[in-house]
């Protein structure tokens, strides 16, 4: 399998990276390579892969937030990405499947309540791209490229992208429920195989009232854990 | 519930009643709009993307961006042009706009003129804006264009 993961600027270190490696080493138990694409190598243990950030953006745009992970597609038939700020602490060998495009429903927010109330608004998202796998998924491709002028005007994140445009018309898969958990919103417990840390919709969205914890700050139970893989 | 502002309902009933037949975009719920207008003789329907409008009267559960949608009314409302990219039409429009810079908005529209330009608009027959407050300290305007594309 290949595993891809993007870092660019400070907000992450090489340990998120290193141990994010760690983490498949320990728990997918099949051949499998992980290549970082960054734009600072520095620290990053040698197991890993890398290649510039700069070859995943043929579009000098500051919208579509991680737009890179879909030219992704472009350069590798299939594949799975992650994100740094997940934890994957459970074995995964037998998840991946064959489906066109995985994506993470965000199942643990109610759907009515958080996404279908303010759909017209253009604010809702019930998608999550953080542990996304795909096969073939040259429609995805295709469409973006055909639509990018539109889609960089009107989405400031792929997943809002993913959202509206392709959940909407029934393109999607997800992963089933028992897979990815979600610490800040489930009572900050590591559950399922894989726990998703990420914040950046609460500053992006002015959550203002929601409490979110990254990787580094949570627990120090899950830190131990996190810093295991480091080895 | 309709979402419409009085000041809204004004310009819109102002304008539509001199179609016969009106297409409104990304408008929410304005079922009695449509039943008015259609009660008028106007045909009048409206397009918007948010599930809660499938197999509603008068509706269209469409993406009039990213979907294929026929804009063949006399005239096409567009009440939310913060919130998308440029339709194409052949034609005359309203378009109505505000700078409110809600976080679901692409671009935030600051003046009739802005709008002018963005949907190239070949004449122009009137425009304006209204304003409301929204805190003590910040008010919101909006702005409309009725002209033809």
């Amino acid at each position: 399998m290949k595993f891809f993961t993007l870092k660019w600027g400070d907000k992450y270190g090489p340990e998120y990276v290193n141990r994010l490696y760690g983490s498949l080493f320990q728990c997918y138990k099949k051949p499998f390579s992980l290549t970082c694409y960054t734009d600072q190598a520095d620290g990053i243990r040698e197991e890993v892969e890398l290649k510039p950030i700069s070859d995943l953006r043929p579009y000098n745009t500051d919208r579509v937030f991680t737009y890179e992970k879909l030219i992704l597609l472009e350069k590798y038939e299939s594949g799975i990405w992650l994100d740094l700020d997940i934890l994957i602490h459970q074995d995964i060998t037998d998840v991946p499947n064959e489906n066109s495009f995985t994506m993470i429903w965000n199942h643990w927010n109610n759907y009515e309540q958080r996404s279908l109330k303010w759909y017209g608004k253009g604010t809702s998202c019930h998608v999550n791209s953080s542990f996304v796998q795909w096969n073939n998924a040259e429609w995805l491709i295709k469409f973006t490229h055909d639509n990018w002028e539109k889609i960089e005007w009107t989405y400031k994140s792929l997943d809002k992208y993913m959202f509206y445009q392709h959940h909407r018309c029934g393109r999607l898969e997800y992963w089933p429920e028992d897979i990815v958990s979600n610490y800040n919103r489930e009572n900050l417990k590591l559950d399922r195989k894989i726990t998703l840390f990420n914040t950046s919709h609460i500053k992006a969205n002015n959550l203002t009232n929601e409490i979110g914890y990254e990787l580094h700050e949570s627990s120090d139970e899950v830190i131990s854990l996190w810093k295991s893989y480091e080895l | 519930m309709n979402y419409m502002s009085p000041q809204m309902r004004s310009l819109v009933y102002g304008k539509a009643t001199n179609y016969d037949s009106v297409i409104f975009l990304a408008c929410n719920e304005i079922s009695d709009l449509l039943e008015d207008l259609n009660s008028m003789g106007i045909i009048a329907s409206a397009i918007d993307y948010d599930p809660k409008f499938e197999d509603k009267k008068y509706y269209e559960c469409k993406d009039f961006i990213f979907d294929e949608v026929k804009l063949d009314a006399d005239l096409i409302v567009h009440f939310n042009c913060e919130k998308t990219f440029m339709f194409e039409t052949d034609g005359d429009v309203l378009l109505v706009g505000d700078n409110k810079k809600h976080n679901g908005d692409c671009k935030s529209i600051e003046s009739s003129e802005q709008l002018i330009e963005q949907y190239k608009l070949k004449e122009v027959y009137e425009k304006g804006d209204w304003s409301e407050r929204a805190t003590f300290l910040n008010g919101i305007s909006h702005f409309w264009v009725h002209g033809r594309m």
